[in-house]
């Protein structure tokens, strides 16, 4: 869970080659003097002790729909308890169903800059150190129709580096900050029919640079580019994925096929994939600097100005850049009319306008790529407040005083007059349960199964013997279903003495637990 | 009275976010009264006819079968007083019930009669043991002074039993 997120931004809008390289550069320079200075931060121990809480409750009941591994965007106001850059975060999932709760991974808004919206908008996020963070939530499971419960922590005393890490909590992330391709989330693979074709990927500065390069007027490309490993097979349906994309065809045109579909049409800035959609097939749409698709004719895109790309892209099973195995050289006109069979190609074509020549190199540039999992209805959220319980007890000691062996349902002195009362400060239902040891005199004991406690939570008055549990070493359930408020609960106690039993003083200590139900 | 600060309760539920809980720690305490219950197997013991001039004579029938015994119940450690008067034909004759040595057991094999009763009570056996149904065997000798006057004598043994 600890990671520590590279600090690299990713804004490049530079069209230029050159700028983009000089660009290039620098952050490569940053990055290795920000790498080693966040290797000094990272021996510094990370502490897991976090003293403030507040519960996240999440409402799925409008879905019908479970979730899992559901990224979600929520807003924290900054407390005073909180660091600077809220970096003592953590998050925490709850799991009802052993009571145990699992560290899950979350993203600043610092470190997450966009958000995906279902309607297809984008929402710039931010983290403003001392008022507010948006905060990208990676949470395991939310059931259908009902709710799940999220911590957030906060105040760790230790030092500690944040643990926001944007690509453990996307669907699919990568910002393409290492120096390599991160082969543990990419398969790559191309063919050619041509035996000079090749391909390349280069790393650096914060940009993936795929290339491909062939002399030849055609060949068969399969998979350029698969991320695979790294995302689980489910439906496609249910992410949106976002990518920052640049073609760079230095001496020759770039062109690209699209294929629009209505459901895309329907979305200004992001591309979902639908369900109607069949087959193992694959989509991509280009977007010219926001402007609208054409539906009946390729997309002339000019090599030497960046554009934004957004697309799923999909079989089903892993997310993909594709090369169209029907890849053809030459002419507008062969655009495929199974369009379902691919979602893009790039070429450089002597039949484009201005760009002659064969077929030689070819750059996708690519900043960074990012993708949520996508629910038709939204869950909601509330920020509860964290759940207490206070207990004042209004008594220390349990008085039987002298009674007689073989005697039964000794109570306790004045308990009638409500001497062994307690008051309640919840904001929670709770329940009552209790332990004692067997009563000793040090020599001499009578089994704890001799007394019995009873509460009642309106007047002493009302404590009877009937309604009473007989107590155990083991904590036995009291009184449950309490309310939050009943704020004042009286405690009646009955001891029976054996036969026989030893006359002496006689001792037990007793536990009284309060607990929320 | 424990008042314990919310504020301290907080921190601690805080550290354990899942449910809050409270607990606290009582005391109880109980004094289980001494008891005791005795009952007398025999009321009356038979010297029948003895000399005059005789010790340790052994009544009828004799101690060591056991006849004369008290069941006891009890929840505390005891002991056993005993007192009596002098002997007396109810008119002038009469002698000193210091001639009557008692013992007391819990076996009646092991009787070994030597303490000589007086008028007032003296303690005779101390136990330990508490229980129900405890049987405690008593064993009488007495002796008859030289030229005793002959005829019925009798004495009134008083046994006390009492939780030490």
């Amino acid at each position: 869970m600890q990671q520590v997120t590279h600090p690299l931004s990713h804004g490049h809008t530079q069209t230029n080659k050159g700028r983009v390289e000089i660009m290039r550069q620098k952050r490569l320079v940053d990055f290795l003097f920000l790498f080693t200075l966040f290797s000094l931060f990272l021996i510094i121990p990370v502490n897991a002790d976090w003293s403030q809480i507040k519960n996240i409750s999440i409402n799925n009941t409008q879905n019908p729909n479970e979730l899992m591994d559901f990224q979600f965007l929520i807003n924290v106001t900054k407390e005073s308890e909180m660091l600077s850059g809220f970096d003592d975060l953590a998050f925490f999932w709850y799991n009802e169903t052993n009571d145990s709760e699992t560290q899950i991974p979350f993203c600043l808004g610092r470190d997450c800059p966009e958000w995906m919206n279902n309607d297809g908008s984008l929402t710039s996020l931010s983290t403003a150190n001392d008022s507010f963070t948006d905060v990208v939530l990676n949470v395991k499971y939310i059931p259908a129709s009902n709710y799940s419960k999220v911590f957030m922590k906060y105040q760790n005393d230790t030092p500690m580096n944040s643990l926001s890490d944007s690509e453990a909590t996307w669907w699919v992330n990568d910002e393409f900050n290492d120096v390599y391709l991160n082969t543990s989330k990419w398969n790559t693979s191309l063919s050619f029919k041509s035996a000079n074709g090749n391909y390349s990927f280069e790393e650096s500065g914060g940009i993936l640079n795929m290339t491909t390069w062939d002399d030849s007027t055609s060949y068969s490309g399969a998979d350029l580019l698969t991320y695979e490993s790294y995302v689980p097979k489910e439906d496609p349906a249910v992410v949106w994925v976002s990518m920052k994309h640049y073609f760079n065809s230095p001496n020759y045109g770039a062109m690209s096929y699209f294929y629009e579909r209505e459901e895309i049409q329907s979305h200004s800035s992001w591309f979902a994939r639908d369900n109607t959609h069949n087959g193992n097939d694959a989509e991509i749409m280009y977007k010219n600097n926001n402007t609208a698709f054409s539906t009946s004719t390729p997309s002339i895109i000019d090599p030497t100005s960046g554009y934004y790309v957004y697309g799923l892209v999909t079989d089903g099973n892993f997310f993909a850049f594709y090369q169209d195995e029907n890849f053809e050289d030459n002419a507008t006109s062969n655009i495929p009319s199974d369009l379902d069979d691919y979602f893009s190609k790039y070429r450089a074509t002597s039949s484009l306008s201005g760009y002659g020549g064969v077929f030689r190199t070819n750059s996708i540039l690519i900043d960074y790529v990012r993708g949520r999992r996508y629910s038709a209805v939204e869950p909601t959220y509330l920020f509860e407040e964290a759940p207490y319980i206070s207990i004042t007890f209004n008594y220390s000691s349990v008085i039987f005083g002298s009674m007689t062996q073989g005697s039964a349902n000794n109570p306790a002195q004045n308990q009638a007059s409500g001497v062994y009362n307690v008051t309640i400060d919840t904001n929670i239902n709770y329940e009552v349960l209790a332990n004692a040891t067997d009563f000793s005199d040090g020599t001499y004991t009578i089994a704890i199964a001799n007394m019995n406690m009873g509460l009642n939570e309106t007047s002493a008055g009302n404590l009877v013997v009937g309604d009473s549990v007989q107590l155990s070493t083991s904590p036995v359930t009291i009184e449950t279903s309490l309310s939050l408020t009943d704020t004042v609960n009286y405690h009646g106690f009955w001891l029976d003495v054996p036969n026989n039993q030893y006359a002496s003083s006689y001792q037990s200590n007793m536990t009284v637990t309060y607990q929320s139900v | 009275m424990k008042k314990i600060m919310s504020g301290l309760v907080l921190t601690m539920l805080l550290a354990l976010p899942v449910m809050p809980v409270f607990a606290d720690d009582v005391t109880v305490t109980g004094d289980v009264d001494k008891a005791m219950s005795v009952t007398f197997n025999y009321s009356s013991v038979a010297f029948g006819t003895v000399t005059q001039g005789t010790n340790d004579n052994a009544p009828s029938p004799a101690y060591s079968t056991g006849v004369y015994n008290v069941s006891v119940d009890t929840n505390f450690a005891w002991q056993v007083d005993v007192n009596g008067t002098d002997f007396t034909d109810g008119g002038s004759n009469t002698f000193g019930v210091g001639n009557m040595t008692v013992d007391t057991n819990s076996s009646a094999g092991s009787l070994v009669p030597a303490t000589a009763v007086t008028g007032s009570p003296a303690t005779v056996g101390s136990y330990a043991t508490t229980g129900t149904s405890l049987l405690d065997y008593h064993g009488y000798l007495v002796d008859v002074p030289a030229y005793q006057y002959a005829t019925s004598y009798t004495s009134t043994v008083t046994w006390t039993y009492a939780n030490q």
